[in-house]
């Protein structure tokens, strides 16, 4: 007797996290190269305070995206091809597969854009306005990134890595994330609605989980 | 039957390109310029045919990438690269021009109206396909995979396009100094008619030699996949025993 | 502006064009005969 869909979603994002447990390589490698990123940006622009101030937000969610999506890179090519094939022989429906290392992606995001939150509020000196959507846009931005570089991993994933080549795909389709996600806010900073960008959001989320999970077989034949 | 590399490659693709061209060009120089813009009003009978045929383009890839994924037939994804490849060339080409025309006017090599940004996004889609498609050798993994990402672009293209132009309609008043010019009179509009005509026979003929080349480079690939070279093993012959075996 | 001027940045775009136009067309072109050649070299 098979395990339910639910099931298998969760102990594939089980595995996926406890992977990250044991490589550490999202807290030791992708959290640091994302602050230190943040870091360099005023060495280069220049430390005016009030200029810091007006692009801090917008750098924190480039960041987010560019540096968010070897998240998703990482764990795809982390997995050897017999760790593959095992999922396979189990009989573990793809669509579960990808959903489940798209939550465990997910989850590691979030990790991701809370500190580096952190970072760029102490770096630039950000205002908070409105940062009560804070938790709401990061969240439709961490699963949209996560089903966006999953998905993008595995279009490109040939058991050969072609790291490169998968931040290139995402980047150009993310915009309407990074363009929802700094909207957001500076509508809430002129006294606007941001609710059309946020339902905009959700949308691109939902898209890319349709496609995602329709391709998730497809790509998981051999070839 | 004849074997591939000994069939005749057309000409008249090449005829057609250089027809289109010749056309165009005779076109663009001698309608007469236009009021406001004066002779920087001939750039526009290139501008505007290119950005046609690189969303054409577009809109063939993606489409050739569906059918691909439905009937699993290679030339569907020939056609799909093809258009790729072409549609590259000609946002490039649309990029490239409107820089030229924006310096002059505007005094601007960019600006970040919504139509630039977009086609800027559009050529690293673009560039993401091709670049995605050189990960493999192998046919049917190439043209799947190339294919999930075409139907990818054309589900999030819509989304990047919708939040890119209410982006900058909130940041930007709308520009009236576009390529077309405010108004556009009845020989300006006879004369880009005829252009958007000759670059899209051009596309067709551009198509063709594109296609013709994906299958002949298919072709030599399955010749290098299957190909038995001599084999060391062959130096080996059984014995030659009196009487035989 | 002075329609010299102007006619330079014509000459530009046109130049810019049509040379891409010959070169993109030459590059398939010349891809085209060198896979004939080597479908030729595995018969």
């Amino acid at each position: 007797m098979s395990a339910s869909f639910a099931t298998q979603v969760a102990t594939i994002s089980k595995r996926d996290l406890l992977r990250e447990r044991r490589s550490g390589e999202v807290l030791w490698v992708t959290l640091p190269f994302g602050a230190i990123a943040l870091l360099l940006v005023p060495l280069a622009i220049g430390t005016d305070a009030p200029t810091l101030r007006r692009i801090g937000l917008g750098m924190f969610w480039v960041i987010v995206l560019l540096f968010g999506v070897l998240i998703s890179i990482r764990q795809t090519n982390a997995e050897t091809q017999p760790q593959r094939d095992v999922v396979v022989l189990l009989g573990i429906d793809p669509a579960a597969v990808y959903l489940g290392r798209t939550l465990a992606s997910f989850v590691l995001l979030i990790v991701f854009e809370v500190v580096l939150s952190v970072v760029t509020v102490a770096l630039y000196d950000v205002p908070l306005v409105g940062w009560v959507w804070m938790p709401v846009v990061m969240i439709l931005v961490g699963a949209g990134l996560s089903l966006l570089g999953t998905l993008a991993a595995g279009i490109v994933s040939t058991g050969q890595s072609a790291t490169a080549l998968v931040p290139l795909l995402v980047a150009p389709l993310a915009v309407p994330l990074l363009i929802g996600a700094t909207q957001t806010f500076e509508a809430l900073s002129l006294g606007r609605s941001s609710l059309a960008w946020v339902v905009m959001m959700i949308v691109v989320g939902l898209l890319l989980a349709v496609v995602g999970v329709l391709s998730a077989r497809s790509l998981q034949e051999s070839g | 039957m004849t074997s591939p590399e000994q069939d005749p490659s057309p000409v008249w693709p090449w005829i057609a390109m250089a027809v289109a061209g010749l056309v165009t060009f005779v076109a663009a120089m001698t309608v007469s310029p236009d009021a406001v813009q004066g002779q920087l009003s001939r750039i526009m009978y290139v501008h505007v045919p290119a950005a046609w045929l690189a969303y054409l383009a577009f809109g063939v890839t993606t489409f050739a990438s569906a059918m691909y994924l439905w009937k699993r037939d290679l030339a569907w994804d020939r056609r799909a690269l093809a258009s790729a490849e072409v549609g590259v060339f000609f946002t490039g080409l649309l990029i490239g021009l409107g820089m030229i025309w924006g310096k002059p006017t505007w005094g601007v090599w960019w600006t970040w109206d919504a139509r630039l940004t977009l086609t800027a996004i559009m050529f690293f889609v673009y560039l993401g396909y091709l670049a995605l498609r050189r990960t493999t050798d192998d046919l049917d993994a190439r043209a799947k995979r190339a294919a999930i990402f075409g139907i990818l672009a054309i589900v999030q293209v819509p989304l990047v396009h919708f939040s890119v132009v209410w982006w900058r309609s909130l940041h930007q008043a709308p520009t009236l100094l576009r390529p077309e010019g405010p108004e556009i009179d009845t020989s300006m509009a006879v004369t880009l008619l005829i252009a958007v005509a000759s670059f899209t026979v051009m596309y067709v003929a551009m198509m063709y030699k594109r296609i013709e080349l994906a299958r002949l480079e298919d072709r030599v690939l399955i010749a290098e996949q299957t190909s038995v070279g001599p084999a060391a093993g062959d130096a080996v012959v059984a014995p030659d025993l009196a009487g035989g075996v | 502006m002075d329609p010299s001027v102007q006619w330079n940045w014509v000459l530009l775009a046109y130049g810019f064009a049509y040379i891409g136009l010959v070169a993109f067309a030459a590059s398939i072109a010349m891809r085209i005969t060198r896979a004939r050649r080597r479908l030729g070299e595995h018969t």
